[in-house]
């Protein structure tokens, strides 16, 4: 069933480009996301959960974040001066060894006022099995640990959202405040 | 066409144009790259959603909608990753920021393990 | 509609104008990328406002694609200037 999933998003896709319903378009349609997903899409990596009302609370932070991030831009730019921002780069370590985690967090980072993912590193030598860090650089660097929290708070929306599947998480019945 | 929905779009219009003339002027006001990335990025991605937003609500018929539709998606999905991709390509290059970082803590990573002297 | 048009269009143009100057008065490569990127969204906030306009949808595939094709662009630029430098 799991399976599934991506031939009929590309199919959603290939309909919504050809912009009509018909029997033409959802045969080549199929056809398409077949081919595709047989070349592309062939090793999982990893299995995760995906819980459709976090998915959706986790869209609305990013549109959130997303708007409050150009309103501060306005604001910055627009002012008589811009202070002098002293920026800087800090390390961010997650909780959660998933890449596709990471990359989520990552990309809601890079969406917020001030802050945008320069790296993303796995601790030793490229160990997977351990969380990675994120490097951050910030705009104006005000409060260190304040941001650390943002962000911790940002990983535990998206892991309501995308569960990774491990026995030993119990991340799915954890309330996320974002 | 009721009148309601046209100017919804229009707002829309307006206020995707003016984010887009912000971020430009942006790119002029912050003195380093870092920080023009932040500026010119996030409000261009917010300006061509609403833009192609108001032009959604605009036209009429469901074939145009669905394209715009999967542009917005596809823009807003993808306009963070190419700045992240800049800024870690500038970081990597060695591009200064205006003035010296209070933290970097990047670049002690870099530096360990390209075993490489850095100044940052 | 067309008052709405025209301020569309000078802001557009006033923000082409000013971003063009960044590309060309950029001293490394990551800059003129950024201006670039800028440069491509504001074609794209140009194509949304042409179709609200004047109700001609030809050109929304162009939307998808330009969008599609500029962010490979980024990509591509953002992995030469690591691998070759600015």
């Amino acid at each position: 069933m799991r399976r599934l999933v991506a031939p009929v998003l590309l199919l959603a896709a290939w309909l919504a480009l050809w912009g009509e319903i018909s029997v033409v378009n959802v045969v080549t349609g199929v056809a398409a996301a077949v081919i595709v997903s047989s070349f592309y899409l062939r090793a999982p990596r990893g299995r995760h959960r995906i819980h459709p009302i976090g998915l959706v609370r986790l869209l609305a932070v990013f549109v959130w974040r997303l708007v409050t991030s150009s309103a501060t831009v306005v604001r910055t730019v627009l002012a008589p001066t811009p202070a002098r921002l002293r920026s800087g780069v800090i390390a961010i370590p997650l909780s959660d060894p998933s890449p596709l985690v990471a990359a989520i967090v990552a990309d809601a980072i890079s969406l917020t006022p001030g802050t945008l993912t320069l790296e993303v590193r796995y601790p030793g030598n490229d160990d997977r099995s351990r969380p990675p860090s994120l490097y951050v650089h910030v705009l104006g660097l005000a409060a260190v640990d304040e941001l650390r929290d943002d962000v911790r708070g940002l990983e535990r929306l998206v892991l309501s959202a995308i569960t990774p599947d491990r026995t030993e998480t119990a991340t799915t019945t954890e309330e996320a405040s974002a | 066409m009721s009148a309601v929905v046209e100017v919804i779009a229009a707002v829309l219009l307006l206020t995707g144009s003016a984010l887009a003339l912000v971020a430009a002027v942006g790119l002029f006001r912050m003195p380093d790259t870092y920080s023009r990335i932040h500026v010119a990025t996030k409000p261009a991605t917010l300006a061509v959603v609403c833009t192609v937003g108001g032009a959604m609500l605009e036209v009429p018929g469901l074939s145009p909608t669905t394209k715009l539709l999967l542009a917005v998606a596809l823009q807003f999905w993808t306009a963070p990753v190419a700045s992240h991709m800049i800024g870690r390509a500038a970081h990597a290059a060695n591009i200064r920021p205006d003035e010296p970082f209070v933290i970097d803590e990047l670049a002690d990573v870099e530096s360990a393990t390209e075993a490489t002297v850095d100044d940052a | 509609m067309t008052g709405v048009a025209v301020a569309c269009g000078v802001m557009l143009a006033i923000a082409g104008v000013l971003t063009t100057a960044h590309v060309l008065r950029s001293q490394n490569l990551a800059d003129r990328a950024i201006g670039i990127d800028m440069l491509v969204a504001i074609v794209l906030n140009g194509l949304a406002v042409a179709i609200a306009v004047t109700q001609d949808t030809l050109v929304a595939a162009l939307v998808l694609i330009i969008g599609l094709l500029a962010f490979l662009g980024s990509v591509t630029i953002a992995r030469h200037i690591e691998e070759r430098g600015p």
